[in-house]
């Protein structure tokens, strides 16, 4: 080795420190960021084994098998002993009927791209789409298919298929990016829509149609609630307002015949005093009336709010769901199956509503805009905080507002990250980041 | 705005099963310690002939 030892040293260190953070964004699920980092890794030092294994990983995770199965070979021939990438191939061997449909995906996705160089973008579509069926998870199919129905103009699958990308890959720049612009496009579209855009409505509402179809059992319980519904809000806002004028005729008389009496001047001030109590025991009675009824008519409101939930739920607008789902005080809620329709709903468009806050968050923190990505990442821990990337998303909202100069936030971040998960990887960083802001 | 083209530029065809064995045989890439010993071995030899 002709290399001077200090310089060897230097190198040999610049690779492990690459393959360290290639392993940090692996583990944020940051795919795109790790393929890199793994990649400059080797680069410097082709030995490093441990780099050239965990590529194979991200590689594989990203869908593509053959990549992942080069580095591994690559690997066993540099060091067979204790190896893991003997491990992988071998656990690959064994399953070989789920590598050849992903080998299967890869192809389907190289005739698709050859498609659109041809300019034939319907048939990259149907192509795409049967990759995506052999391989959910198939990152590069999911930009591809985005790309193709960006430019055929059906921006809001455009729009899904971005939205999946992010969730396999949360530091995909290139999709964050797409997603702003596409965004902004849609913002700035003209009112006359292109026929195509029409199209893909409808489709979309055809699609909604058949989800509401599909969800036989929720929508049974919906209709015995919205039933309840109906029937107590009824109750609440046409008996209440009668109740009410009641409350006011019984006290106008009752008036009346204390002011006939006295104006006579009668002996029977005793009689008058009696009336009098009367009077206020019943005003008594009829203001508490009015506070059941008050009380009555909140829970209405509730009602209105859950069947709001459950409205939004049937329809398959998620984000909307989320929004009145949060907007429910459980504590108003006392019918018990209300409650674990709830939860149920709650159940299923939470997770996926937060990660996607989170991705989003975490997108543009790695873009540097702290002020737009403290909202997300808020939205995402409001949602849901036992995730498994809940830690993450305190994380970088404590480094948003570090960041942005707000010491004594960041700080109560930091420590409430230490105290809600003692075990995050994120625990050195953030102690790190405390000693710093605490000094 | 996104430019389709130059978008569709950055998509490389993905490596299938088929064509490992082959890109493993290709595989002939220096690390930086290699390249900086081809370095270190060129500039001995330049110097060699200069003192020559």
């Amino acid at each position: 080795m002709m290399v001077e030892g200090t310089v060897y040293r230097k190198i040999k260190n610049t690779s492990l420190a690459m393959y360290n953070e290639g392993l940090e964004r692996a583990r944020e699920h940051d795919l795109s960021s790790a393929e890199q980092l793994l990649k400059g890794s080797v680069r410097f030092d082709k030995g490093n084994v441990q780099a050239r294994n965990l590529l194979g990983l991200v590689h594989l995770e990203m869908g593509e098998p053959a990549a992942a199965v080069r580095q591994w070979i690559l690997s066993k021939n540099m060091q067979q002993d204790g190896n893991r990438a003997v491990v992988f191939l071998g656990m690959l061997e064994k399953d070989h009927s789920k590598l050849e449909k992903w080998n299967q995906a890869v192809k389907h996705y190289n005739q698709a791209l050859r498609h659109v160089r041809l300019g034939s973008l319907d048939l990259a579509i149907l192509q795409l789409r049967k990759a995506q069926q052999l391989n959910p998870k198939f990152v590069r199919a999911h930009g591809l298919m985005a790309l193709c129905l960006g430019k055929t103009g059906q921006l809001q699958q455009a729009k899904k298929e971005l939205q999946k990308v992010l969730e396999l890959d949360g530091g995909n720049l290139l999709a964050s990016r797409w997603l702003r612009e596409m965004e902004h496009a849609e913002e700035n579209r003209p009112k006359n829509r292109p026929l195509q855009e029409v199209k893909e409505k409808v489709l979309d509402e055809k699609k909604h149609t058949r989800q509401i179809m599909v969800n036989q059992s929720v929508q049974q319980f919906v209709a015995v609630v919205l039933g309840v519904v109906i029937g107590i809000s009824v109750m609440a806002f046409l008996v209440t307002p009668g109740a009410l004028n009641d409350r006011d005729a019984r006290i106008g008389s009752l008036t009346t015949q204390v002011e006939g009496l006295e104006s006579k001047n009668i002996r029977l001030e005793a009689e008058v005093r009696t009336l009098e109590t009367q009077l206020e025991e019943k005003r008594g009675e009829l203001e508490a009336l009015g506070e059941t009824y008050g009380d009555q008519s909140s829970y209405a409101s509730q009602l209105k709010t859950v069947a709001t939930v459950f409205g939004h739920y049937l329809r398959g607008n998620n984000e909307e769901t989320v929004d009145a789902a949060l907007a429910v005080e459980d504590a108003r809620i006392q019918d018990p199956l209300l409650l674990e329709l709830l939860a149920e709903v709650r159940g299923k468009v939470y997770p996926p509503a937060a990660q996607t806050a989170y991705n989003q968050g975490y997108a543009l923190y790695n873009s540097r805009r702290y002020e737009e990505a403290i909202p997300l990442l808020e939205k995402s821990r409001k949602i849901a905080v036992d995730q498994r990337y809940s830690d993450d998303a305190l994380y970088y909202l404590a480094r948003c507002h570090q960041l942005l100069g707000r010491t004594d936030m960041a700080v109560s971040l930091f420590e409430q990250l230490l105290v809600d998960y003692p075990d995050s990887n994120m625990r050195n960083y953030t102690n790190n980041f405390l000693s710093q802001l605490k000094n | 705005m996104i430019n389709f083209d130059e978008e569709l530029d950055k998509f490389k065809p993905a490596l299938e099963l088929e064509e490992v064995e082959d890109a493993i045989y290709a595989y002939a890439s220096k690390d930086i310690t290699e390249i900086l010993d081809e370095m270190v071995q060129e500039l001995k030899k330049e110097r060699e002939k200069q003192v020559k």
